[in-house]
């Protein structure tokens, strides 16, 4: 009996590591660039080829997609912060303060949450309403359309938990306690990102200034903010640091969801929209889902509720975290390709899926964490060095 | 006058791009129909025609562009966006259908002083049209420069018919606000821009002395 069980259990090592494989060799090829000249460089891609493909291989082996996946997406986050932070620092001579010269001179780095303001305003009224540069800064402008393009077309508002390089804080800090300190129920409170993002794209337009990013963006306490030179600013730095501690921090740790996400985000709102584009989408099993609620409690943004589990998919708002797949024991909630069979092939479905957004995850968040790990490993490198001196 | 006009036609997006955080979120709260949002359309465009008049002739009696003083018109600019943000946040507050403490007051000015909501988009549109409308600076310039009144007020009606043909949309899409959740979210947006406004009123109030 015992010697079935580990026939079975290496059968399944084994499909694993065959499945996990041409993510190996595609990440081989993102990660190292097929450079291996800079041995510090060297260290930092090792460290994150192997935490890359140890986790992708994890969420194949174990089936669970969300636990393995939130483990690359915040230690991404982090890695984004320090990386952007440090190059700033480079770049500029100061940590996180731009000032009014840098936004004169049209070298803000140029964010996705700014992406609805200022493409409304250039569709139009011809004009680009961020002070970005499209060329020879970090972050330029065509690059971010690129990525969030790209990404839009395939994962739709996936992009917010596999791509985003701020939603790890929230997801980060909603997994700290065990069980929820309160229960919250949003109510027609669900609707406010997309208000905001209606409100963000008209001031916007009206102003040619991306006003969400000024007042509201709660992002500028772990990347860059504007110097507070006047009230105005103070007050945008007031509001600032308010939502970032309330709706990043303690919010999500005290109720275990993405509160800015699903209260705040306009970028979130618009990419909630592009869900009807994308091929992949979240499908439940009427016939096996017994309303246990377990999936209800677990989505981040409140994309399931008793009218979801009645339809059979998840509110427009789903950011295909595959949070709800991990909870439900019996598995009834899985990854559906569109134009498909539901039921069919589920485990097919699932793959692709993992595959596409773990090479976006791998692309973006990767560079990040490679970067970050590169600039620390000098750092100690220096301060040994100095200290041996 | 076909001067008027074409200018008109030539800067009417950035007219509604002005307008739009105003009117669209204002529609879209009313939860009416196209009609209606016609009506209240109508009402909205004559309120900035008002506005512009008044300026109009203001601008071509004393010579002298109000807005282009840095200290007075600053003042006057940031007194107005503070008004039009309070008039949409309070606008909202009567619309608002909870029944909380606030709206039993409003109700009681409602009965007491305003008596109906019809003249709201006409109080909207002249505080709009007086206070966010940088094409308008053009008219203005034309009106000093003019020798004529009359012929200024003909340059000025040609320009708002031409820039009006770009609001013709918003009544359809306000339309769509009978759907409960969209007429949610143009309250919310309502109190959103209503908000900037009112906030970035007193604040540019403060700066300006």
């Amino acid at each position: 009996m015992e010697e079935t069980t580990n026939i079975l259990k290496l059968k399944k090592i084994i499909r694993a590591c065959l499945l996990s494989l041409p993510m190996g060799l595609l990440t081989l090829v993102m990660i190292t660039r097929l450079d291996f000249s800079d041995m510090d460089l060297n260290l930092a891609k090792f460290f994150v080829y192997i935490l890359v493909n140890s986790l992708f291989f994890l969420m194949i082996y174990t089936g669970k997609v969300d636990r393995y996946r939130s483990i690359l997406f915040v230690t991404a986050t982090v890695a984004f912060s320090v990386s952007f932070i440090w190059n700033l620092f480079l770049l500029r001579g100061n940590f996180m303060v731009l000032t009014d010269e840098d936004i004169a001179s049209c070298v803000v780095p140029f964010c996705h949450i700014g992406i609805p303001q200022t493409l409304v305003t250039a569709v139009f009224k011809q004009e680009f309403s961020f002070p970005g540069t499209f060329s020879g800064f970090m972050y330029t402008i065509p690059i971010m359309f690129t990525i969030w393009l790209s990404v839009t077309l395939v994962l739709g508002r996936g992009w917010c938990s596999w791509v985003c390089f701020y939603g790890g804080w929230e997801d980060g800090c909603s997994r700290i306690l065990k069980k929820p300190a309160f229960k919250f129920a949003p109510g027609k409170l669900l609707l406010l990102p997309f208000a905001v993002l209606l409100a963000a794209v008209l001031l916007s337009a009206a102003t040619l200034s991306p006003q969400y990013c000024w007042w509201l963006c709660p992002f500028k306490s772990v990347s860059e903010f504007p110097e507070p030179s006047s009230l105005v600013r103070i007050i945008q730095m007031l509001i600032m640091i308010i939502l970032f501690i309330g709706l990043v921090i303690v919010m999500p740790l005290l109720t275990k969801r993405r509160m800015q996400c699903a209260l705040l985000c306009p970028f979130g709102a618009m990419q909630s929209l592009t869900n009807k584009i994308s091929p992949f989408e979240l499908r439940i099993d009427r016939q096996k889902c017994i309303n246990c609620g377990q999936c209800i409690r677990g989505c981040p943004v409140f994309a399931l509720d008793e009218t979801a589990l009645e339809k059979g998919a998840p509110a427009l708002t789903c950011l295909k975290c595959g949070k709800c797949v991990d909870h439900c024991r019996q598995n009834a909630i899985q990854y559906h390709i569109k134009g498909t069979k539901v039921n069919l092939n589920k485990g097919f479905a699932k793959g692709v899926f993992l595959y596409v957004a773990g090479i976006f995850l791998a692309a973006m968040g990767g560079g990040f964490m490679i970067d970050a790990l590169y600039k620390i490993i000098l750092a100690i490198k220096s301060l040994v060095v100095g200290c041996l001196n | 006058m076909l001067q008027g006009l074409l200018l008109g036609l030539s800067n009417g997006a950035v007219c509604i791009g002005n307008c739009a955080p105003v009117i669209l979120p204002y529609m879209l709260s009313g939860g009416k129909t196209v009609q209606s949002n016609f009506i209240d359309l109508f009402i909205f465009l004559a309120g900035r025609f008002s506005g512009y008049l008044v300026f109009a002739a203001l601008a071509f009696f004393t010579r002298k562009i109000i807005f282009r003083d840095p200290v007075l018109g600053g003042r006057f600019m940031a007194v107005s966006a503070a008004l039009l943000g309070a008039a949409l946040i309070f606008y909202n507050l009567w619309q608002s259908k909870r029944k909380c403490e606030w709206q039993r007051k409003g109700n009681l000015l409602k009965n007491r002083f305003i008596g109906n909501l019809r003249c709201y988009p006409w109080v909207l549109g002249l505080i709009t049209g007086i206070n966010i409308c940088p094409p308008f600076l053009l008219v203005f310039t034309e009106a000093i420069n003019s020798n004529s009144l009359g012929k200024s007020i003909s340059f000025l009606s040609a320009f708002f018919v031409g820039t009006s043909v770009f609001f013709i949309p918003f009544p359809f899409i306000g339309s769509l606000a009978q759907n409960d959740k969209i007429k949610t979210l143009g309250e919310a947006t309502l109190y959103l821009t209503g908000g900037y406004y009112l906030v970035k009123g007193i604040i540019s109030l403060g700066s300006v002395g």
